[in-house]
């Protein structure tokens, strides 16, 4: 998990207590949808030698370096125009949508959005409707009734589409 | 937290230290690592981005005897409970 307490947090996969001694691997919140196959790593610390015996391992891992890398406030870049957010209360940061990489919305895993460019954005009324079709779908499940999703669409929506 | 969380995009976390004090720490983007014994209580922790509490944030509690704690997400407070 994002918080891994040494001599506390418990390994999912073997179910034993992750010491200072064990070889461990922490995943980061990196994950929202419940049906996504990679949400078993969400949030979540193992032992390394456990991990080597679950066969997405190597996909997480590689998913969770780009979150990691994406999040840093040097590269939070707009996908509709390439500036730097520097202002947290324009931004926008799109979670892991999609699994698939033919899925339209794939391509917008872990961007990001300046609230003020989005009257510029010419696809907003695809991503939209992708998003809506999303919720309405099966494959998208939440902890908490799909709140990240509903929001997501209040806030890029919640913007005049033209300048 | 919320303002230090998305200056820096790492996570924090508001902890009793094993010698009682109350500490604000931070870690990196993707979690914090404690050492055994070095703390007591979690009180609450941020997400780096909107996602929200995990099933790992819950079962954190049963291990430190606690009956809740805070998960900060993109804005969001929510309150976290022990799994049954």
């Amino acid at each position: 998990m994002g918080i891994l307490i040494l001599g506390v947090t418990i390994c999912p996969i073997c179910c034993d207590i992750i010491t200072n001694r064990d070889s461990y691997f922490s995943f980061p919140a990196f994950v929202v949808n419940l049906k996504d196959p990679l949400y078993f790593f969400n949030d979540t610390s193992f032992h390394e030698r456990c991990l080597k015996k679950v066969e997405l391992t190597s996909k997480a891992k590689e998913v969770s370096y780009l979150y990691i890398k994406n999040i840093r406030p040097e590269n939070r870049k707009c996908l509709i125009r390439g500036n730097l957010i520097t202002d947290y209360h324009r931004h926008i940061f799109i979670e892991r949508l999609a699994s698939g990489k033919y899925d339209f919305l794939y391509q917008f895993n872990y961007k990001h959005i300046d609230k003020n460019n989005l009257p510029f954005w010419n696809i907003k009324e695809q991503f939209l409707k992708a998003l809506d079709l999303l919720v309405a779908s099966k494959n998208w499940k939440e902890i908490d009734d799909k709140k990240y999703l509903k929001r997501l669409i209040f806030e890029t929506s919640s913007t005049p589409n033209s300048p | 937290m919320k303002t230090r969380t998305k200056a820096a995009g790492n996570e924090h976390a508001l902890v009793t230290l094993a010698n009682g004090q109350r500490a604000l720490v931070s870690g990196g983007p993707g979690g914090i690592i404690f050492q055994e014994g070095e703390i007591t209580t979690l009180f609450g922790h941020t997400h780096p981005t909107s996602d929200p509490p995990s099933s790992a944030d819950a079962s954190a509690l049963k291990s430190l005897n606690q009956s809740k704690q805070y998960v900060l997400h993109g804005g969001v407070r929510t309150v976290v409970r022990p799994k049954n």
